[in-house]
């Protein structure tokens, strides 16, 4: 496969997270201002420099207008798209093609929450779907928990690969000196907690903490520390609410990964990392499958060929929104772990010549699909 | 379009805890996704059944109950034999 035109021209300079942890003072703009002078500080670039803001979160109408107030800059280009959880990897997309079109030099891509703090839940700005509050399921486990009852009816998935999943996440986060649940778990020790959703139990979910993080995008060929090149990105959005998805074990992952390898020139086979959104245990085995690292319905048997440390494959290398935090959104944690794998500053977690990485978030119930594929060498 | 009220369960969930005080006196119950005989598929409750006994492929016929403030709440209820 050939590269498209795209491919390459765009890397990110820098990556930093900020305030992840249970508790903070700050407020999510401080945060993601935080984030993003600790990222420009990691790209060598300055403030001034800056003509492009992205970012989202829950706290504010206008994320990205939030945040250059916040950073006092006057940016040329903002963009606070929403599309859940994967707002920040669609914002890689529109960055690179703002940058090679000549519409930004230098793009910021943030995202923060202070959610543990505030309210010790998930903190979001989703509507209150009127067909399906009244029934009350919990939002969003309870779509999830559909999602993993359909899969296992269908594909035989079972409860014990669902956990693995968790205990992979548990593996990596225990390498991860930032990651907020650092102890290992058991199989019978993830489907001996509480039920919440059947099938999904507590340590099925992911965590709820504060945090943020930001990257900074310029063109591939500007002076850089360590450079990771974005050589693909798609996006697609096939529903908004649980009750309108046409598929409750197949999601528009398959058409945004399917852009992103295109672009990239390259498949599932060239990845040696990969960070998709683990909100639920069961967004991995569904994720790996769309994302095409095995055959339709075979993410379980997967997961059990390992995707921990040392596994068939390398998945969620921070330990994932299931160990390492989440706060809300996890898309930028996608991100910059991928970037820390590839610039070989993973520790005790990296991955041995990681070259290439595929990042997939997914927003609200698998409604929003944004893939990156990220490079460097 | 017309529908029967008739379907079967194409996925669901036994929710063990309520997402508000409101629900608390009804758990567990099962919300789930009812494929109707006519093709769409919403999201409901089954109801006037042991919450095990739910299953994918479940025949429901629906039901409407009183949700208060004037309010119809279309509910699922087992429908026929026993398919399991």
């Amino acid at each position: 496969m050939t590269a498209q035109p795209l491919a390459g021209h765009v890397a990110i300079a820098g990556a930093a997270t900020a305030g992840v942890g249970w508790s903070t003072e700050a407020t999510p703009a401080e945060l993601m201002a935080e984030a993003t002078h600790a990222a420009l500080a990691d790209a060598e670039l300055r403030l001034a420099e800056v003509d492009a803001v992205f970012a989202v979160t829950p706290y504010y109408w206008m994320p990205s207008v939030t945040l250059a107030d916040e950073l006092g800059i006057r940016p040329r280009l903002t963009d606070s798209t929403n599309i859940g959880g994967a707002s920040v990897v669609a914002h890689v997309g529109h960055a690179m093609r703002a940058i090679v079109t000549g519409g930004a030099d230098v793009a910021v891509i943030a995202y923060a929450s202070t959610q543990r703090s505030d309210t010790g839940r998930l903190v979001t700005r989703a509507e209150v779907p009127p067909y399906e509050r009244p029934y009350g399921a919990l939002f969003p486990i309870s779509a999830y928990a559909m999602v993993a009852q359909r899969h296992m009816h269908e594909y035989g998935t079972t409860r014990a690969q669902l956990a693995q999943v968790a205990v992979a996440a548990s593996q990596w986060a225990s390498l991860n000196p930032e990651a907020l649940r650092r102890e290992l778990l058991t199989i019978d020790e993830v489907i001996a907690s509480p039920a919440v959703s059947d099938p999904l139990r507590k340590l099925d979910c992911c965590l709820v903490t504060n945090g943020g993080g930001a990257i900074v995008l310029t063109a591939a060929d500007r002076r850089a520390r360590k450079p990771v090149k974005v050589l693909g990105v798609g996006e697609s959005h096939s529903h908004c609410y649980a009750s309108s998805m046409r598929s409750f074990t197949r999601t528009d992952a398959v058409e945004s990964s399917r852009a992103a390898y295109d672009m990239a020139g390259t498949g599932p086979e060239d990845m040696d990392v990969v960070q998709v959104y683990d909100a639920f245990t069961i967004n991995v085995v569904v994720g790996l499958e769309d994302t095409g690292f095995c055959a339709k319905g075979d993410g379980g048997k997967l997961v059990e060929r390992g995707i921990g440390p040392g596994g068939a494959l390398a998945v969620n290398t921070s330990g994932g929104g299931l160990r390492y935090c989440h706060p809300g959104m996890f898309g930028i944690f996608l991100l910059i772990e991928a970037v820390r794998q590839l610039r070989a500053e993973a520790g005790e977690r990296q991955v041995a010549k990681a070259r290439r990485a595929l990042v997939h978030g997914y927003g609200g119930i698998f409604a929003g699909n944004a893939t990156a594929v990220l490079g460097r060498g | 379009m017309r529908s029967s009220g008739r379907g079967v369960v194409h996925t669901f969930t036994v929710v063990r805890q309520a997402p508000d005080p409101y629900f608390n006196s009804k758990l567990p119950y099962v919300v789930a996704m009812v494929q109707l005989d006519e093709g769409p598929r919403l999201m409901s409750n089954v109801t006037d059944c042991d919450v095990e006994t739910v299953h994918i492929g479940m025949p429901v016929a629906v039901a409407f109950v009183d949700a208060g403030d004037g309010l119809a709440l279309p509910v699922f209820r087992p429908y026929g034999a026993p398919t399991r």
